[in-house]
């Protein structure tokens, strides 16, 4: 899809339904939608539906800065604590290092 | 394109020609120098623990230190700079102590064994001084338990149960071992006037041994499981022999056979025979007509263990034993006739399997027995051999290391002894052994009466039920046996004299030793089942002195013998190996050779020869039709005199010997491999495949980094010059 190619109410329009599907616990869509329509937002001259779009990148913005929080804690603390956890996170592992704990 | 294509096609067959002619190994052996020879120490775990070792993933790297002696070690903990180290031992420096000091220096990163059997040290046991105290007899006994009232092997340094954190690896080829001592370590690294350390460079070593398994059996059975994006190897293994390995991956369906298994476990088969099938009286209900504590049963154990791969000889640690009842169940198959099936008691023979771990081929019998169907399923409404339980089990002797020429001990348990039943069996069996031992002039003395009993499978069934047992060895509180479980358990450290492959069957001090101790057994057995002694012939009952000689022979220098070309049929004789057999269990899904022979020998020993065609004799339906109390085995049988070729004339025997699972009950589905009930040993899997050894120099420091820096500013520098050149290509290609 080329946003140039595009109308600005299709643009809002597919800016919402990134912004909503992200609530669908898919915080790449918040990210994708945050970085794709930044110029839009941002820096473009004034257009009617400028003002949405913002709200939704920036709402965007924030879900994926809390989602990599969360993701970036989890993976600390997981790879920290998962030779002590023992089986259950062996359970949770897709790939096992072999020959270590 | 095409043209590009064809070019890079052109240079990668060129290259891969280049490669087969060693052009581009060229490059490696100028670094290297490969240690091929070798044999190393892996990892092994229970439900608890991993013992064993390994090396890193990538292989562990340090300076090679060649440690000839004792006194030299202490340079090298306290002085030697060039951490990490791997170190070169002779035999009679690499023991326990030392081991736990290299490992405490925290500067050594792989071990490197010099191994000579010639040049022995006085003793090497690599197992725990009080073996198998896991699953023994006496666990929660105050007065008894982990070998309180009597250190069985004290010379054991329990390296086969430490966790070592680098890799052992025993050298075979003394090339090889003098280029190491003469090339690499004298030439660069031997500290000048033996304290000065050499400067860089130095000669170094690799170690390649990485292990895939940790933490435990438990573990690792489930991270096999998991159902993960690991990429999966396909385990397979040699299929064609392994008659016993449908009935194995049944037993463990639980683990995928395709998956990613990181350990195995441990196991092999168990053998055992009747010398008379034990029949249902009643043949309309099949109901148990057997006497409770009737059968007689006559064990020993088929393995040993130590600490390297393929080289566990277990010479006085179980072959003495398993080949004396081997010899005792021939004296008393040549017999048997004499034996009544119904009135006399049943005699049963069993060689358990694995039993140097936690003793899981007895464990595994009794569960067998205890879960049924053991021997073999009751079909009813048809004839078949009467299912044994643990209850029908009345007497037990076992054969355990009996190898030393000076006298015997009885040993029996001073627990079980209480009950006066019990205590009656037991004293009759000694009475036995010693009155039969006199006879031979074999001093058998019952183990004093404060001994609890030494490591035997006996404490297996004991645990389960109460029987009068006996443990023949020829140690009373402590081994004779120096070598327990090690690789340096060999025929020379129990008097033994090579004979040829011209006279196998010529029979040495330790022969007519064993022949004894078997005629003493056999005696006994007799005695117990009958109630009087053999009369069919003026000497008694004897065993055969040459049959022993036979199978020491067979045992300890060289598979392709007499008696095993015999007893194989065409497949198994064509899989003779040229070395002595390794005695170790090995992980279930390798059925080990020791246990095909002992159950074919243990079949000519108390089998009927009967005639019948190598086709009929090895077609299951039509024996089973004949009859169901026997199986039938070919043996490729004697040489036929009249040709002039080895032709063999084949022989088909009639035997009710058999095989069951030693794998340990643990792995069955559904009971649990937390080691409380069940022992659950497992093998690691061996990441790299076959381990290895390599030294090269290792460089300066700064020699290393300079290479580096100047790598890095050539390349810094040809990127700019590359870009000039290419702004500029028209001066240097004329434009079109």
């Amino acid at each position: 899809m080329d946003l140039r190619r595009m109308k600005d109410e299709e643009k809002l329009d597919l800016c919402r339904k990134y912004y909503l599907g992200g609530f669908a616990l898919l915080p790449f869509l918040w990210g994708i939608n945050s970085i794709w329509f930044f110029r839009e937002a941002f820096y473009r001259d004034h257009f009617d539906q400028q003002k949405q779009i913002k709200t939704y990148v920036i709402r965007c913005i924030i879900g994926t800065i809390i989602w990599v929080a969360i993701i970036t804690t989890w993976v600390v603390i997981f790879q920290k604590y998962r030779a002590d956890w023992g089986m259950i996170a062996d359970d949770m592992s897709f790939i096992i290092p072999k020959g270590e704990l | 394109m095409g043209g590009i294509g064809f070019i890079s096609m052109t240079l990668i067959i060129y290259c891969s020609l280049l490669y087969d002619t060693g052009w581009c190994d060229r490059v490696h052996d100028k670094i290297y120098y490969d240690v091929f020879s070798i044999t190393q120490c892996f990892r092994r775990l229970n439900a608890t623990h991993q013992v064993g070792c390994a090396s890193d993933q990538g292989g562990n790297v340090g300076v090679l230190h060649y440690v000839p002696a004792e006194a030299e070690l202490n340079w090298l903990i306290n002085n030697g700079p060039h951490k990490p180290y791997i170190v070169l031992l002779t035999q009679h420096v690499f023991n326990g102590e030392v081991i736990h000091a290299l490992r405490k220096s925290g500067k050594v990163n792989g071990v490197l064994v010099i191994m000579n059997t010639t040049d022995l040290p006085a003793h090497f046991s690599p197992d725990s001084s009080c073996p198998n105290t896991n699953f023994e007899l006496y666990k929660g006994d105050s007065k008894y338990e982990h070998c309180k009232s009597a250190m069985w092997n004290p010379m054991g340094n329990d390296l086969l149960m430490t966790d070592i954190e680098f890799p052992i690896v025993a050298l075979l080829n003394e090339t090889q071992i003098s280029f190491l001592i003469d090339e690499c370590y004298e030439k660069f690294n031997k500290p000048v006037n033996g304290t000065t350390p050499r400067s860089y460079p130095l000669c170094g070593a690799e170690i390649k041994a990485g292990m895939d398994a940790v933490k435990n059996t438990p573990t690792c059975i489930n991270r096999g499981k998991t159902r993960n994006l690991n990429p999966r190897t396909v385990v397979l293994s040699d299929y064609s022999l392994s008659v016993i390995l449908d009935d194995i991956t049944d037993s463990v369906s639980g683990f995928p056979q395709f998956s990613e298994q990181i350990c195995d476990p441990l196991g092999d088969a168990n053998v055992f025979g009747f010398l008379h099938p034990i029949r249902f009286q009643n043949k309309t209900d099949f109901n148990d007509t057997l006497e409770e504590g009737s059968i007689i049963m006559a064990a020993t154990k088929l393995d040993a263990t130590g600490l390297f791969q393929y080289i566990v000889p277990g010479a006085y640690t179980t072959v003495a034993g398993f080949v004396t009842l081997l010899a005792a169940a021939q004296a008393l198959g040549s017999v048997k006739e004499s034996i009544d099936p119904v009135r006399d008691k049943p005699i049963m023979f069993a060689f358990f399997q694995g039993e140097s771990f936690d003793y899981m081929g007895s464990i595994r019998m009794l569960y067998d027995m205890e879960h049924g169907p053991f021997p073999t399923e009751v079909i009813k409404d048809s004839d078949g051999p009467h299912p044994i339980k643990p209850g029908h089990i009345g007497y037990f002797l076992e054969v355990g290391q009996v190898a030393s020429l000076s006298g015997l001990y009885s040993h029996s348990d001073p627990r079980s002894n209480q009950n006066d039943t019990v205590k009656s069996g037991v004293n009759k069996m000694e009475d036995l052994l010693e009155k039969f031992g006199k006879d031979l002039n074999i001093s058998i003395k019952s183990a004093s009466d404060d001994l609890p009993l030494p490591p035997s499978s006996l404490q297996t069934f004991l645990k389960k039920i109460n029987i009068s047992g006996v443990v023949l060895t020829d140690h009373e509180r402590k081994f004779e046996n120096q070598f327990y479980n090690s690789y340096l358990d060999l025929y020379s450290n129990i008097n033994y004299t090579a004979t040829t492959k011209d006279n196998q069957t010529e029979v040495t001090a330790l022969a007519q030793h064993l022949t004894e101790v078997a005629t003493v057994v056999a005696r006994t057995l007799y005695n117990m089942s009958t109630g009087h002694q053999y009369n069919g012939s003026d000497n008694g009952l004897m065993a055969d002195s040459s049959l022993v000689a036979e199978m020491l022979y067979c045992f300890f220098l060289s598979p392709r013998c007499e008696l095993l070309n015999f007893t194989s049929d065409e497949h198994l004789a064509k899989r003779l190996p040229e070395v002595p057999f390794d005695y170790y269990v090995g992980v279930e899904r390798d059925p080990s050779l020791v246990t095909l022979h002992i159950e074919r020998i243990l079949s000519y020993f108390i089998g009927n020869a009967v005639n019948l065609t190598a086709e009929n004799c090895t077609t299951y339906e039509t024996h089973h039709q004949r009859n169901p109390y026997y199986n039938y085995m070919w043996m490729r049988g004697p040489v036929n005199a009249s040709s002039a070729t080895e032709e063999r004339v084949g022989l088909c025997m009639e035997t009710t010997v058999n095989k069951s699972l030693a794998t340990s009950p643990a792995f069955i589905k559904g009971n649990d491999l937390s080691g409380t009930e069940y022992p659950s040993w497992s093998e690691s899997v061996w990441s790299a495949g076959i381990p290895n050894v390599r030294v090269f120099l290792i460089p300066d420091k700064t020699y290393e980094i300079v290479t580096l820096c100047v790598g890095i500013a050539v390349l810094v520098v040809s990127l700019p010059t590359l870009f000039l050149f290419n702004r500029r290509a028209t001066i240097l290609f004329l434009a079109e």
